[in-house]
C-alpha cells in the first residue's frame, strides 16, 4: 500500500500525548488537526470532515464519549473511524468507549508500528464501506431504472394490445398488472365476421426475456384476427414468429380459442398449458387437453395447427389458466394442483361462480403472508348471443389517404390452393387499399366470406346446405367439409373484382364464380322465404343483400355478381350507399 | 537507583528517533506539564476534591507512560486507582503519601530527562 495522505483529527487535552501522536502520524504521511477538548474536536470535525479521529476519553468541557456520539451523528452514512486513546488498565472504560460509538482503542505508550497498522486497517475499512455504499446506490439506481423500463415496456405493450376486447361481457379474466414480466399474456380480439379470438399465453422464464416475446405475439395475433384469419392460420404464424425470434429454450405455452356466436361453436388449439375445462350450463365438465407442443418449439414444417371443435350452447363456458394457478404453493411446499382445481369446479354451486370459487380456493390454499402469488392468470369465456356483444369495430391503422381507385383483378383458385389456402384475408387486404372502403372493412369481409364460402362449400365441395340444419349441427357439417376437402381433386373458384371511382366516391364489383352445378336460386335466395331466413346460412345471404346495392345470381347460381357504391361523408367518414 | 527504574531507555531512544528535532521540545513540554499537574494535585488535595485527584493523576500517568517514565507512570497509577476507589470516603493521609511518592519519583525523573537533552 502506498502512503495515503489521510486527514486525521487528534483530540487530547494532554499536550505531551498530542505531540507524540501528531508526530508519529505526520511522519507516516498524514495531515493532522489537533483539538484540546471534546467540544473543539466536534467543531473541527464538522469543519474539516477528517478521514479518521483519534480521541482521548477524559477531556475537559466535553468528554470523548459525548464527542464521539455527535461526530457519528454528523457523519451520517459515512463511515469515519473513531479510535479512543486510553490505557489498558481501565477495562470498563474500554468497553464504554466502544459502546459509545468508538471503533477501536489505542493504548499508551503509543507504538508507531501499531498506530500505522491501525490507521491502514481503518483506511481499508473506510474504503470498503465507501465502495459498499457506492455499489448499494448503484444497485438502487439500476433497480429504479429497471422498474422505469418495465413500466415503459408495459406501456408500449398496452399500446400494441389495447384494441383487444377483453372487456367484452362474455369474458372474465384475472391477470396481475405486471403479469407481462411473469410471462403471462391474455389477448382477445374480434374477427371481421364477428368471431371472437382469444389467446392465453405463458412464456418461459421471468422478467424481460419473458416479456419481450409478448410484443410480436400480440402484433401477429391482433393483426391476423382483424384481417379475418382463422385460428389455425394464426397459431401457425405465431409459432413461426416465436420460433424465429425466441432464443433456444424459450417458448410460449398457449391456448388459442375462436368463438363463433353464429354457429355456436368454439375451436381450440392448446399447446403446453395445463388442462382447462368446458363447463356446460348443465354442470357437465369436459376436459380440454393440450395436444400440441408450446408455440415456438417446432419448425414450421413440423407444426400441427389442427384444432378441436365443440358445440356450445349459450352460457356454456370455457375455463383456462396458466400453471401459475396450479403451481401455487402452501407453507409446506405442496402445490395446489390439477385435482384440487377440478374439485373446486365440480363443487361450485353454479357454473357462474366457478371462476370466483377458483380464485377463493387458491387464496385460501396459499399462505396469506407469502409474496409471489401474483402470477396466477385465469380466463373464462362464455357463449352468448352475438347481439349481447358490442359490434365489431375493426381497427384499421390510418394508411395513405389516396390509393388505388381504378383497377380490376381476376384470381382463380384451383383444387390444390382451395385445399390449403384461405383467400379471404388477401382479398380483403386488396380492398382495404382503397381509402374509401376502409371504414366498411367488416361489411366487405362479410360479403367476401359469404360469397366465397357458398362457392367453395356448395359449389366446389357440393355439401348440402341442408346439413347445417340437421340435429347434429355444425360439428357434423365441419366433419363433412374436412373430409371432402381432403378428397378434392378438381374444381375452381374464380374471384374477379373491379373498382372505379375518384377520391370521394366509387363503385366496387365482385364476381365469384365456381365450377359447381349451381343451386335452386329461387328457393335459397328469395328474401321472402321466411324459413330459410331464420337459419344461419340463409341469414348470411340476407346480410350480403343488405350491404350490397345489388346481388345477382347467374348460370343457375354458380356465378354471383355483387355491386357496391360508396361516397365520402363529412368528417372524412366513408360509407356505402346501400 | 539505576536509571532503568525511572526511564525505559531503549524505548525512549526509539521515541527520540520518531520525534527527531522535536524530542527536546517534547521533554521540556513534559517537565513543564508535569510540574503544573503536581501543583494542581496539591491544590485538589487541599480543597478535598478527590475526583480531580483521579483525573489529574490519570492525565499525568498517560503522559508519563508515553515518554516511558516507568516510575512516574506506576506511581500515578497508584494514586489514580486509590483515589477512584475511595471516591466516597477518601483516606487523605494515604493519598498524600501516594502523592509524595510521585514527587520523589519526579525529582529523579526530571533530573534524568533533562540530562538527556543537556
Amino acid at each position: 500500500m502506498t502512503d495515503t495522505l489521510l486527514q486525521i483529527l487528534i483530540a487530547d487535552d494532554n499536550a505531551v500525548d498530542r505531540k507524540i501522536l501528531a508526530r508519529i502520524l505526520r511522519n507516516q504521511g498524514n495531515t493532522v488537526i489537533e483539538a484540546t477538548d471534546g467540544s473543539e474536536a466536534v467543531g473541527l470535525f464538522i469543519e474539516h470532515r477528517p478521514d479518521m479521529v483519534l480521541m482521548d476519553v477524559m477531556m475537559p468541557v466535553m468528554d470523548g464519549q459525548e464527542a464521539a456520539r455527535l461526530m457519528k451523528q454528523e457523519a451520517g452514512e459515512d463511515f469515519v473511524p473513531i479510535i479512543f486513546l486510553t490505557s489498558l488498565t481501565d477495562v470498563q472504560g474500554l468497553a464504554d468507549c466502544l459502546e459509545s460509538g468508538g471503533d477501536d482503542f489505542l493504548t499508551k505508550p503509543y507504538s508507531p508500528v501499531v498506530l500505522q497498522a491501525k490507521v491502514r486497517a481503518f483506511y481499508r475499512m473506510r474504503e470498503m464501506h465507501r465502495t459498499l455504499q457506492e455499489q448499494r446506490d448503484t444497485i438502487a439506481r439500476h433497480n429504479e431504472h429497471l422498474v422505469y423500463e418495465q413500466e415503459a415496456a408495459k406501456a408500449v405493450f398496452d399500446n400494441v394490445a389495447h384494441h383487444g376486447c377483453l372487456s367484452a361481457q362474455n369474458i372474465r379474466y384475472m391477470l396481475s398488472p405486471l403479469a407481462l414480466f411473469n410471462g403471462d399474456v391474455v389477448l382477445a380480439g374480434r374477427g371481421p365476421s364477428g368471431t371472437m379470438q382469444l389467446l392465453l399465453g405463458d412464456f418461459t422464464g421471468h422478467g424481460l426475456p419473458a416479456a419481450i416475446g409478448a410484443m410480436p405475439l400480440a402484433e401477429v395475433f391482433y393483426g391476423m384476427t382483424q384481417k379475418g384469419f382463422g385460428l389455425s392460420d394464426i397459431a401457425r404464424e405465431i409459432n413461426l414468429k416465436m420460433h424465429a425470434v425466441l432464443p433456444v429454450g424459450y417458448f410460449c405455452c398457449a391456448a388459442l380459442v375462436e368463438m363463433n356466436f353464429d354457429t355456436k361453436s368454439v375451436s381450440i388449439w392448446m399447446g403446453g398449458v395445463p388442462d382447462g375445462y368446458l363447463l356446460r350450463k348443465s354442470g357437465d365438465l369436459v376436459s380440454l387437453r393440450s395436444r400440441h407442443l408450446p408455440l415456438g418449439v417446432l419448425s414450421n414444417q413440423s407444426f400441427d395447427e389442427s384444432v378441436e371443435r365443440f358445440d356450445l350452447a349459450n352460457d356454456d363456458r370455457l375455463l383456462l389458466w396458466t400453471d401459475g394457478i396450479t403451481e401455487v404453493e402452501n407453507r409446506r411446499g405442496t402445490m395446489f394442483g390439477d385435482d384440487r382445481l377440478r374439485q373446486t369446479i365440480e363443487k361450485a354451486e353454479t357454473p357462474a361462480v366457478a371462476f370466483d370459487d377458483i380464485l377463493a380456493a387458491v387464496d385460501a390454499f396459499k399462505d396469506s403472508h407469502r409474496v409471489g402469488g401474483d402470477d396466477k392468470t385465469l380466463l373464462e369465456m362464455r357463449m352468448v348471443d352475438r347481439d349481447l356483444l358490442d359490434d365489431v369495430s375493426v381497427q384499421v391503422a390510418s394508411g395513405p389517404t389516396s390509393g388505388p381507385i381504378d383497377w380490376s383483378m381476376n384470381y382463380r383458385l384451383g383444387p390444390e390452393s382451395l385445399r390449403h389456402f384461405n383467400p379471404l384475408p388477401l382479398m380483403v387486404h386488396i380492398l382495404m387499399e382503397v381509402p374509401g372502403l376502409r371504414s366498411i372493412s367488416g361489411q366487405l369481409y362479410t360479403v367476401m366470406a359469404e360469397l366465397f364460402s357458398n362457392a367453395f362449400e356448395h359449389g366446389v365441395l357440393k355439401i348440402s346446405s341442408g346439413l347445417k340444419h340437421s340435429s347434429q349441427g355444425f360439428l357434423k357439417y365441419y366433419q363433412e367439409r374436412e373430409q371432402r376437402i381432403r378428397q378434392l381433386t378438381d374444381g375452381y373458384v374464380n374471384i374477379a373484382m373491379e373498382h372505379k371511382g375518384n377520391g370521394s366516391s366509387g363503385d366496387l364489383t365482385i364476381i365469384v364464380e365456381d365450377s359447381g352445378d349451381g343451386f335452386d336460386v329461387a328457393r335459397h335466395v328469395n328474401p321472402g322465404c321466411v324459413a330459410s331466413a331464420s337459419t344461419y346460412s340463409g341469414r348470411g345471404i340476407i346480410l350480403v343483400r343488405e350491404i350490397c346495392d345489388s346481388l345477382e345470381y347467374q348460370q343457375g347460381g354458380s356465378r354471383v355478381i355483387a355491386k357496391l357504391h360508396w361516397t365520402e361523408q363529412k368528417h372524412g367518414e366513408k360509407t356505402h350507399a346501400g | 537507583m539505576p536509571v532503568e527504574e525511572y526511564l525505559d531507555t531503549d524505548s525512549l531512544n526509539m521515541l527520540k528517533e520518531v520525534m527527531a528535532e522535536e524530542f527536546e521540545e517534547l521533554l521540556e513540554l513534559y517537565v513543564e506539564d508535569a510540574s503544573q499537574h503536581l501543583q494542581d494535585l496539591d491544590q485538589a488535595m487541599a480543597s478535598g476534591d478527590c475526583e480531580a485527584v483521579t483525573k489529574i493523576s490519570h492525565s499525568l500517568k498517560g503522559a508519563s507512560s508515553n515518554i516511558y517514565a516507568r516510575c512516574m507512570a506506576a506511581a500515578c497509577l497508584e494514586l489514580e486507582e486509590s483515589s477512584r476507589e475511595m471516591q466516597d470516603v477518601p483516606d487523605w493521609s494515604r493519598l498524600a503519601a501516594l502523592l509524595n511518592d510521585i514527587k520523589v519519583c519526579y525529582q529523579e525523573t526530571r533530573h534524568r530527562l533533562l540530562a538527556l537533552i543537556a
